[in-house]
């Protein structure tokens, strides 16, 4: 089961610095691809990786595909150590970046981001324009069969 | 399945793209550029729902054994 809202809740409510990207992204900009995974890009400042381990650690995350028992603790200087995390949690998927394929870091992406009240809170996301060219650079198929309808979507927008 | 784009150059890529546009129905995109964000955000809450519960029916009728058996 995913509850999408409850784990924006939990970023937004402790402050993280993070952009959403991938599928959710899409869905505020008018996209009917359904998709049950978070993606964010997250800043990698210090005091924000604190915020975003004490956010998500009542969730239990854990390494999504890795072998039963393989041992995991998710605390800030995992997230430090590390870079993108590909997370399973008690309320859904969650992927964490610090860096985007084809789109960098938080700080560059947030320059190309925009707020949103997404579930009723404030959420950064992606620009459309943005979100094609992370589709495009990803480049597997199903992100550029997102890319076409995303692309519709902006073409759309264009002619309001 | 990722695609080995080292074959593929810019055109190629917008190619593939143009063919997934074609299946695109422009009539539903202009209803969700109509819509609100909270408006989209809703919407697409509850086509989650709604694929999670037919996952949920698909897992206990295989769990069953009768996926196979008409009846």
């Amino acid at each position: 089961m995913s509850d999408l809202p409850t784990i924006l809740g939990a970023l937004s409510e402790a402050r993280v610095d993070f952009v959403l990207i991938g599928g959710m992204a899409g869905v505020v900009h008018g996209s009917s691809r359904v998709t049950v995974d978070v993606d964010c890009v997250y800043s990698r400042a210090a005091a924000n990786i604190v915020r975003l381990a004490s956010a998500l650690a009542p969730l239990h995350p854990t390494l999504r595909g890795a072998p039963p028992g393989l041992p995991f603790r998710f605390d800030a200087a995992t997230i430090s150590a590390g870079l993108n995390f590909t997370l399973a949690t008690s309320l859904g998927p969650v992927d964490l970046l610090g860096e985007a394929t084809g789109g960098g870091t938080w700080e560059a992406l947030q320059t190309e981001s925009v707020t949103v009240s997404v579930f009723g809170r404030p959420c950064r996301v992606v620009t459309l324009e943005t979100l094609i060219r992370l589709k495009r650079a990803a480049g597997r198929a199903k992100d550029l069969e997102a890319v076409a309808e995303l692309e519709a979507l902006r073409d759309a927008q264009r002619e309001d | 399945m990722p695609i080995d784009r080292s074959d593929l150059g810019h055109d190629s890529l917008n190619d593939v793209i143009a063919v997934y546009r074609r299946g695109i129905d422009m009539t539903l995109v202009r209803q969700r550029v109509a819509m609100t964000v909270e408006q989209r955000c809703e919407t697409f809450l509850r086509a989650l729902r709604l694929v999670e519960e037919l996952r949920r029916a698909g897992d206990e009728l295989r769990a069953s054994g009768r996926a196979s058996d008409p009846s």
